[in-house]
């Protein structure tokens, strides 16, 4: 599959490339700033111009860092996570590319009181500080786009801190809200081939949901989020994790 | 009331000031030329964080007018960013109260206007893709977040068509645009004097008096489609709409 990854020379983008180079065909891009000395990363700044036209021609899934990529001042948060995935979006929906992941966190819930039943239909309490803010709005401008549809979106809250290694190595860890970068991995290949409306309450809806939200942390004894999400939607981990 | 205006220069500004000029001390800023004016005037840009957390210094109170509609950076730069930048001024200056405007869309999208009756204030937003819609709803989210940390009161009045009640045919803001006997043109109206004395009602508003801290209210005329409802507007603002416009969804001719 040919998959375009923003943010792709901050932490979590190298990250992710490097759990997907295996398995797909990978366009990198970032901001032009973030870009230059990257030879194999496509500068991009996200505008509303032919270049962002350009990246998504031929592209058969994006997969997009919500949160996690580039810690910066919060105008510079603010825009890329509202503006520029606006104009991704915009474009991608354009240009016919059929799904998008939106590579999000769960601590816009970690204010919940861990003994809480959290799942993916409770509301996020974001922080008011500009990487939590950009991470929800980032959210909010994926949910519209596909309430209108025209592309699918796949909403992958995912667990913190990521370990490097298997379930083991996050139930190792001590976090209860760890995920392990082979859980992830697992994750967004699954997420990039689901039927996103598997246990929708629209699914046998003609014009069925083209957006969901999927908790993503290893499924560890105690874990701090439920994963109904990744069991029903993903098809992922079922009988695991915290009950 | 010590009063900071953003975007005071605009369309809705004047009648804003006229509504509160003489009852409070008046900061009124804009990107735009000053004004003709008596109040305090300062030019700034919205999307400087640095521009609106000065400009509110010493001030009680946050009127945002601000929007900008067509071009997209400029859109979330005003739209969504100015929002940040508003609610970070009123933290930093201990301000209470904030009002923020915008269309009604930023809230009841098509997703419900194309659909739906009795659309009110307290549903949950669905702006949609467009841009002004999403970019207004953007900044509005900005701000409900800010009053769940922080002690500030937030009152979002939402317009759409505002017109010179004196020259309905010329259209909602002397646009051109036809308007009599058009259906969609009709269902959320209202006169600009009296979209300047909503806001004053909010301005206004015992703090006390509000539910939460984060209202909203859908502010038009009467208008007996039952599309929208402005019954908040008119209950919790204590707001009376003094123009009807009741040409624009009256048949011209005698009554039968």
């Amino acid at each position: 599959m040919r998959l375009l990854l923003t943010s792709a020379t901050s932490d979590m983008g190298r990250s992710v490339a490097g759990l997907l180079a295996s398995d797909h065909d990978l366009t990198l891009t970032d901001l032009t700033p973030h870009a230059e000395g990257n030879p194999d990363v496509i500068a991009c700044d996200l505008d509303d111009d032919e270049a962002t036209d350009h990246l998504v021609d031929g592209i058969d899934a994006i997969v997009h860092i919500g949160y996690g990529g580039h810690f910066a001042a919060a105008t510079d948060l603010l825009d890329v996570h509202t503006r520029c995935t606006y104009n991704l979006l915009t474009a991608a929906r354009a240009a016919g590319v059929p799904r998008l992941i939106n590579l999000s966190t769960l601590r816009l819930l970690a204010g919940y009181p861990p003994h809480l039943t959290v799942t993916e239909n409770w509301r996020p309490i974001p922080e008011v500080e500009p990487l939590m803010l950009a991470a929800h709005l980032c959210e909010y401008v994926c949910r519209e786009f596909g309430r209108e549809g025209g592309i699918k979106i796949a909403n992958l809250r995912l667990g913190f801190p990521l370990i490097e290694g298997g379930t083991e190595a996050a139930a190792a860890s001590g976090e209860s809200a760890a995920l392990a970068e082979d859980d992830l991995r697992a994750a967004i290949n699954a997420a990039l081939v689901a039927d996103l409306t598997n246990g929708a309450q629209s699914a046998n809806s003609p014009a069925p949901a083209s957006f969901r939200t999927v908790h993503v942390q290893s499924p560890i004894p105690d874990a701090r989020f439920l994963l109904n999400g990744a069991k029903s939607v993903l098809g992922l981990w079922e009988g695991r994790g915290a009950a | 009331m010590n009063i900071l205006i953003l975007g005071g220069n605009g369309m809705l500004g004047p009648w804003v000031v006229e509504a509160l000029g003489d009852r409070h001390r008046l900061r009124i800023t804009d990107i735009g030329e000053p004004p003709a004016t008596t109040h305090e005037w300062r030019q700034i840009d919205v999307s400087s964080l640095d521009d609106v957390v000065d400009a509110a210094e010493g001030m009680d109170a946050i009127v945002n007018l601000s929007v900008l509609r067509p071009d997209r950076r400029v859109a979330f730069d005003v739209n969504t960013r100015g929002n940040y930048n508003m609610m970070v001024a009123a933290v930093t200056h201990g301000i209470r109260r904030v009002i923020n405007t915008g269309p009604h869309f930023q809230l009841a999208g098509p997703g419900y206007e194309d659909w739906d009756f009795d659309l009110n204030p307290d549903m949950p937003p669905q702006p949609g893709t467009r841009l002004y819609a999403l970019t207004k709803a953007l900044g509005q989210e900005i701000d409900r977040v800010f009053t769940t940390r922080h002690d500030i009161y937030l009152q979002t009045l939402l317009f759409y068509h505002l017109y010179d009640p004196g020259d309905l045919e010329h259209g909602p803001g002397g646009s051109g645009a036809e308007t009599l006997g058009r259906d969609m043109m009709v269902p959320y109206s209202i006169a600009w004097s009296d979209a300047g004395e909503a806001i004053r009602c909010a301005v206004e508003l015992p703090l006390e008096r509000l539910p939460s801290r984060a209202e909203t209210y859908m502010v038009f005329t009467d208008i007996p489609h039952g599309k929208f409802s402005n019954a908040k507007a008119r209950r919790q603002l204590g707001w009376q709409p003094r123009y009807h416009l009741e040409q624009l969804w009256n048949k011209p001719g005698p009554r039968v």
